[in-house]
């Protein structure tokens, strides 16, 4: 790599955001055939996945959500409800 | 009567527009506060400020980038200082991390195995909790909200090239403290890095 931001080109390939085939095949060949940037890759795509499996959104409160939808629906409207 | 008409529509318009998004910004909220009272209070304010200039919002553009924008600047505008930090990475010292794992300990299946199975959800949490904010955000935006990297550039309002040099150095850092939590606990061999 010539550039020394073009290893942040890593992380876009693995959340495919890498947008020219060209770019991304010369990428892929370049981690091919190099034990470090193989590793780099390996530590981007299984933190992405780590964190997409493990750590999953975590709902709204139905307490917070209630309060909203009844606020949204009372007759005297969103700006008569203040924070609890 | 057409000025309750048109109250309704609007109320219409914003339960339809505004709402689906909660739990996707009361987990970033979540995240970034680390306290679920304040994340519910920064979810209620995010909400109250989207409907007060909801006429402002542009129809038809991204609704939850939007409200993504307004909770990041009540964020730092009013819960930042309050909220719960945990002792921060330093990146130098994840850079001298990597400098110092050595190429027998780099074996990916090896460490995938070791290190992710034996990890629990709360110290992954804790991991991402002691990230820097600016790094923290884009790893909940890309990984957990699935935004793209356009998306995140709009609301944090910064290059798509800086999204990816954060995105690419935050990971590093989870990965090197997720390393550390596997050494203490003996799932990897801390002799294989100098630290």
């Amino acid at each position: 790599m010539k550039d020394n931001r073009e290893i942040y080109f890593i992380a876009a390939l693995a959340d495919g955001e890498i947008k020219d085939p060209q770019h991304e095949k010369k990428l892929r060949d370049e981690i091919r055939d190099n034990p470090a940037l193989q590793f780099e890759f390996f530590v981007q795509s299984s933190i992405k996945d780590l964190v997409a499996q493990r750590l999953k959104i975590t709902p709204a409160p139905q307490e917070v959500r209630k309060h909203f939808e009844r606020k949204l629906k009372h007759p005297f409207g969103f700006f008569g409800w203040f924070r609890r | 009567m057409a000025i309750i008409d048109d109250q309704k529509q609007l109320y219409a318009e914003f339960e339809r527009e505004a709402i689906p998004h909660m739990d996707a910004l009361y987990n970033f909220a979540l995240r970034m506060t680390g306290d679920s009272d304040e994340a519910d209070d920064l979810v209620q304010e995010t909400y109250l400020k989207a409907f007060r200039f909801f006429e402002k919002f542009e129809r038809g553009s991204n609704c939850k980038a939007w409200l993504f924008r307004i909770m990041k600047n009540t964020f730092i505008n009013s819960y930042r200082k309050s909220s719960k930090e945990p002792d921060k990475i330093d990146y130098e010292d994840v850079e001298n991390f990597y400098e110092n794992i050595k190429p027998s300990s780099t074996d990916s299946a090896h460490l995938e195995k070791e290190m992710y199975d034996n990890l629990l959800d709360d110290e992954l949490s804790n991991a991402l909790a002691s990230l820097p904010e600016d790094f923290r955000t884009v790893i909940i935006l890309c990984d957990i909200e699935g935004f793209s990297y356009d998306e995140i550039a709009d609301f944090v309002d910064i290059p798509v090239g800086t999204v990816r040099s954060r995105l690419h150095r935050a990971r590093k850092m989870l990965f090197a403290k997720l390393y550390n939590y596997a050494a203490e606990k003996g799932y990897v061999d801390k002799t294989e890095t100098d630290e």
